[in-house]
């Protein structure tokens, strides 16, 4: 994958999407996310949504690599997935086309198994789709005619009253 | 390693606040967390040990306007200080889109400053990532202390490559400077963004001229 970026268009965004769509329903679960090796959300599909999906996807991101890097160190080579069970959630995280994950939040009555199961499926649908992902870059075929303009006096984040007051003392 | 979804019409952008053990990362975005309207942010998230260090990351999602028609996402990530957590420093920085390095001013940190910013040219090698290639800016953090290095000193140390950085100072415990310093990281990052992006357009619009003209 290229250093400065990758990206989707709207089509690989819905097929994504319906992908998660059909793995939350299939498996009965709770939320399904599709993100990066470095936790950015391609797609997801389930109950959760807001900051609160960076958050699971930055953790989940985090867990999967220090896992996989704890298995290359024992000489293993690298895990594929990853399970953590609690008293009523689970969680399942699979690497898909290498540079991706598929995160499924999942709760009784579903288990493991079916997760697992219904995973594999959508893992095979989606993989040729996301190596093409990996390859198009920044500007995939169809995009073209999309241009980026940065406001040069636009301030990403302007000062607020919590700032003037945490500072004026 | 920006991310662009033309469906939700959101660009995804990674920043990782570097730099020696108890410089301030961590406080730079606790404070963030504080000063940010929740409009833009989500909550922050802590993974430290008891003695509130950082074991593996802290993280704190933001999101911004400033590209016109999109969502910009910054996810702000900081590493662990401390030289034993190498690997996890290594992790983190995977699919970073900006730098910010938060030294630390005191004289007796100035060995810390340089071995953490040798530290991060490292791993970022790792992934054959350079330095120079990456935007970055520089923050010394603690102005408030006595026993602190003067600017020109820590610029010496720390400000020497090809082209000069940005630099700002911060107390961050104060709040001061650090909105300024994600201001000029997020504004240098959005910059990289759209000028690679101008790039792969051309190129994608001379494939299809050759294309053309083979036919
Ligand atoms: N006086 C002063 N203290 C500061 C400032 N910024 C941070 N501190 C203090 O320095 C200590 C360490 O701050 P942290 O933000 O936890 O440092 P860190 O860089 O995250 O540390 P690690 O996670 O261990 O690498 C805390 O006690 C902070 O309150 C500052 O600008 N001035
Ligand atoms: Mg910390």
């Amino acid at each position: 994958m290229s250093m400065t970026g990758y990206s989707l268009t709207v089509e690989q965004g819905c097929a994504i999407e319906s992908a998660m769509c059909e793995l939350e329903v299939q498996a009965e679960a709770e939320t399904v996310l599709c993100i990066d090796c470095s936790g950015a959300i391609l797609g997801q599909a389930g109950t959760l949504e807001g900051h609160i999906l960076d958050t699971v996807s930055a953790l989940s991101a985090g867990s999967f690599a220090a896992t996989h890097e704890l298995s290359r160190v024992l000489g293993e080579g690298g895990f594929e997935a990853v399970h953590h069970q609690g008293h009523k959630k689970g969680i399942y995280i699979h690497s898909v086309a290498e540079e991706f994950r598929i995160v499924v939040v999942f709760a009784k009555p579903t288990t493991i198994g079916l997760v697992k199961l219904y995973a594999a499926k959508t893992i095979k649908e989606i993989t040729p789709l996301l190596m093409h992902v990996i390859n198009q870059g920044l500007a995939p075929m169809g995009q073209e005619s999309v241009t980026f303009d940065l406001d040069p006096n636009a301030v990403p984040f302007n000062e607020t009253e919590a700032h003037r007051a945490a500072t004026s003392n | 390693m920006s991310f662009v979804s033309f469906q939700k019409r959101e660009i995804t952008f990674k920043l990782v606040y570097y730099g020696p053990p108890l410089s301030g990362k961590t406080t730079n975005l606790e404070l963030l967390h504080k000063v940010i309207p929740a409009t833009e942010r989500g909550d922050m998230t802590m993974l430290s040990t008891r003695q509130d260090r950082t074991l593996y990351f802290d993280f704190l999602p933001l999101q911004s306007n400033a590209i016109k028609g999109f969502v910009s996402k910054f996810q702000l990530y900081t590493v662990p200080g401390q030289p034993i957590y190498t690997e996890t420093r290594r992790i983190v920085l995977n699919g970073v889109d900006g730098v910010v390095f938060v030294a630390d001013s005191q004289w007796s940190e100035m060995e810390a400053n340089t071995d953490s910013f040798e530290n991060l040219k490292e791993n970022l090698a790792t992934d054959d990532v350079s330095l120079e290639d990456l935007p970055h800016i520089l923050q010394f953090n603690k102005r408030d202390l006595p026993e602190i290095a003067p600017i020109h000193y820590l610029e010496f140390m720390l400000n020497r490559g090809e082209h000069r950085v940005p630099s700002f100072e911060s107390v961050a415990t104060e709040g001061t400077g650090i909105r300024e310093s994600l201001n000029a990281m997020a504004k240098l990052v959005m910059a990289r963004f759209i000028k690679e992006h101008k790039m792969e357009i051309g190129e994608v619009i001379n494939r299809e001229d050759l294309a053309v003209s083979d036919a």
